[in-house]
């Protein structure tokens, strides 16, 4: 909408407008934080994975050491 | 058919049951290894050092060396939890608990290592290592933060040590509010220790206290590795319910379920790494997060305290204050750092500033892992002792 369609609005009709505006923003705001939340409670069903994941971390620390040190060359 | 399929599933239920009851049997069965594994230490350290062992440990009267000892033993053996019994024992052995309190404060830096480590996983994917470092690192500025606030006020008037030796004496030494009741563990443990000291004498003559420290320390280890591979398994469930319950329900409620999931695994090194992966992923913010770290520090507390009550008589008071100045310590730490505003956001800041570097260019992880964890604590104490 432009601004010469709310100019020519009457007051009580724009804070109608307003408030159904708000409403919208409300819902759309609550479905994106549901949204959000239900991804995460998504990946605390993943705990066990997760759980696994964090066992190999001598391994991560090897390979994190070849792959800082393969950088370091390659920028040189 | 249906019968058959019925009673097939009554029995792998009964036999799921029968599991659980013996893996929480062999739980009950570690934490009294615990137990008197720390007995042993504290009764081989007090035979070792006949009474001296505060001059045994004369180079750590310098608080420096005393915090880089429990760092590096803590990052080295990865268990905070085992680092802290340990240092029970070594109290009600005769250390005294002013240079045990910054081995304390060091175990909690030393135990951060475990988090980082598991965050450098993530590294094949840029963005995902970025925020996966950061959510290791923010526990590492907050514990460095903390040292850097409480050491020095310890060192000067050693608030927390009096604080815990107050609530110390009227758990165990008043006679009020008493928990002379725990004396039942040493007729419990005392049987065990005996057994080990006898083993000890047998297998040397000249150095039997040592060698009972060295079996102590060893089942301390064991115990912690069993216990906490076991707890994850039986308490899976109850930590998920946790953190579903968690979510969206603010700080406090991030602080509490770190806590308590830290207590239910018995090891904050896992809890934190649990929120690795999740932060990596993108799915959970740096600022839900931070609040868990900071409840599995002071989750892990429980472990020191539960050490304590193996030690009975004289040593008790001290045993029982080494492990609520842990307590202390790291309820006042989130107190201060995370109840004020401008403090709260410096570990967020220095984790997002040093992941964006990490990101960037690995090598930095490496150096900053290296500096903290290693250099850092060593040049301290170097200066300690230039200006001392």
């Amino acid at each position: 909408m432009e601004n010469e369609n709310f100019a020519s609005l009457p007051k009580k009709k724009l804070k109608k407008l307003i408030h159904e505006t708000q409403d919208v923003l409300d819902q759309l705001k609550a479905e994106l934080k549901t949204r959000k939340q239900d991804k995460q409670h998504d990946e605390i069903d993943h705990m066990e994975e997760h759980f696994e994941d964090a066992a190999h971390n001598l391994s991560n620390l090897k390979n994190f050491i070849q792959k800082a040190f393969s950088e370091l060359r390659k920028d040189k | 058919m249906t019968d058959i399929s019925t009673s097939g599933n009554n029995q792998t239920s009964n036999d799921n049951l029968a599991l659980r009851i013996f893996q929480w049997l062999f739980v009950l069965v570690l934490i009294y290894l615990l137990i008197t594994a720390v007995g042993m230490i504290g009764s081989g350290f007090k035979g070792a050092t006949k009474g001296q062992a505060t001059d045994l440990f004369a180079f750590a009267t310098n608080p420096f060396m005393g915090l880089i000892i429990g760092v590096i033993a803590t990052a080295m053996i990865q268990s905070s939890s085992t680092v802290t019994s340990i240092i029970v024992g070594l109290v009600a052995g005769g250390l005294s608990v002013e240079m045990a309190v910054p081995m304390i404060m060091g175990a909690n830096i030393g135990t951060t290592i475990t988090n980082t480590i598991v965050s450098l996983g993530h590294i094949n994917k840029k963005k995902e290592f970025r925020r996966a470092f950061a959510a290791a690192t923010v526990h590492d500025f907050f514990n460095l933060m903390a040292v850097a606030i409480f050491l020095p006020i310890e060192i000067l008037f050693h608030p927390l040590q009096k604080a815990a030796g107050y609530l110390a004496e009227r758990l165990v030494g008043g006679e009020n509010l008493s928990v002379k009741g725990l004396n039942f563990i040493k007729p419990m443990t005392k049987p065990v220790i005996d057994q080990f000291k006898s083993l000890a004498h047998m297998i040397s003559e000249s150095a039997p206290n040592v060698l009972l420290i060295v079996f102590g320390i060893t089942i301390i280890f064991m115990v912690i590795i069993f216990i906490g591979k076991l707890l994850k398994k039986l308490m899976v469930g109850r930590a998920k319910d946790i953190m579903h319950g968690s979510i969206g329900r603010g700080p406090i409620s991030g602080i509490a379920s770190g806590a308590i999931v830290t207590v239910l695994v018995q090891s904050s090194s896992t809890t934190t790494s649990l929120m690795v992966p999740l932060a990596g992923s993108g799915v959970f913010k740096l600022k839900q997060i931070y609040p868990f770290t900071l409840g599995a520090n002071i989750g892990t507390t429980i472990t020191a305290l539960l050490a304590a009550t193996a030690i009975s008589g004289d040593h008790a008071i001290l045993a029982l204050q080494i492990a609520l100045v842990h307590l202390i310590y790291n309820l006042s730490a989130v107190f201060l750092i995370y109840g004020i505003k401008d403090l709260r956001k410096i570990p967020i800041r220095g984790a997002l500033w040093l992941a964006r570097i990490a990101a960037d260019h690995k090598i930095y992880a490496l150096l900053y892992m290296l500096g903290v964890f290693f250099a850092l604590p060593g040049l301290m104490v170097f200066i300690y002792q230039l200006i001392a």
